[in-house]
């Protein structure tokens, strides 16, 4: 069967299902359904050739995606909580010091404080090389890299609307 | 419930481009979930990473909601995501409870069927 005639299939299968949909399709227009992209906020998208199969497995160019948001991997050089839960303060290394680079939810829990304790990264001054708009930070060393993605950068180079990925170093914390 | 499922499974993976048009191709919104293929043999249904981890058990409302679709044997391809106030997926708010961020419940963002009504239907 091809990938057209799947999501054909796909729809009635689902259809008034509890909790689960078809992805949505955009604009059949590549520009059209990219100004959506924008416009809306997501991810991105990912075109499909839907007289394709999926006999292959694999990286395919069968299928291609497109992001709006860029990804970068980031020195969280504190924590910081709040009503909505913590968050991580990212930086980047730049002329030798700790460019501060901007907050990014991390979640909700005490487990993050604990764990961060007791892997021994907490100091006492900030490891940023200009003074940080953040009030409450438990100031860490800059031994933990966190993967975020995010959808710009504003003129201070400070990320616009950060998404945590995971740590670098998936092993560098252990949160149970 | 593979052993009813005859087939090994190799998720197709998209490779990343810049945005571009094709003439023909759909385009199909990107999820910022995470992507699990469910399995469904009769009422078991299963929920695995594309590394082959099974999650069957974070998600029970998504399980007897897969396990309520016709057929009996069925392999999807999709995500599990929770989307934000403006419909948007966020992938930082999956698998949190009691955020001030309002989401919905995780729910299964299917864009692919691979085996139905006994069929594989890949080739």
């Amino acid at each position: 069967m091809t990938s057209g005639e799947r999501r054909g299939l796909l729809e009635r299968l689902v259809e008034g299902a509890n909790l689960i949909f078809p992805v949505r399709r955009l604009s059949a227009d590549g520009h059209k359904a990219w100004e959506e992209v924008l416009a809306r906020g997501i991810e991105g998208y990912v075109g499909k050739d839907p007289s394709s199969t999926y006999l292959s497995g694999g990286p395919t160019r069968s299928w291609l995606k497109s992001k709006a948001r860029r990804e970068g991997r980031f020195i969280v050089g504190g924590v910081v909580e709040r009503t909505e839960g913590w968050s991580l303060l990212l930086g980047t290394i730049q002329s030798g010091g700790l460019r501060y680079r901007g907050l990014v939810h991390f979640g909700v829990g005490g487990r993050l404080a604990d764990a961060l304790a007791s892997n021994r990264l907490v100091r006492p001054t900030s490891p940023f090389s200009e003074r940080v708009p953040v009030h409450g930070v438990t100031w860490l060393d800059p031994g933990l890299v966190a993967e975020a993605t995010y959808s710009d950068v504003t003129p201070a180079r400070v990320l616009r609307a950060p998404v945590f990925r995971g740590f670098a170093d998936k092993g560098a914390i252990r949160l149970t | 419930v593979s052993r009813s499922i005859p087939f090994e499974l190799q998720l197709l993976h998209p490779t990343l481009v810049k945005p571009f048009y094709r003439p023909g191709w759909v385009y199909e919104e990107k999820v910022d979930g995470w992507r699990l293929v469910a399995y469904k043999a009769g009422g078991n249904v299963r929920l695995v990473s594309r590394k082959g981890v099974e999650h069957t058990a974070r998600f029970p409302d998504l399980v007897k909601a897969i396990a309520s679709l016709p057929g009996t044997t069925l392999v999807l391809d999709g995500e599990v995501a929770v989307f934000d106030e403006r419909l948007v997926s966020r992938f930082d708010l999956l698998g949190e409870s009691g955020a001030a961020v309002p989401t919905t419940r995780p729910v299964y963002i299917a864009f692919d069927v691979l085996h139905a009504r006994g069929r594989d239907l890949r080739a």
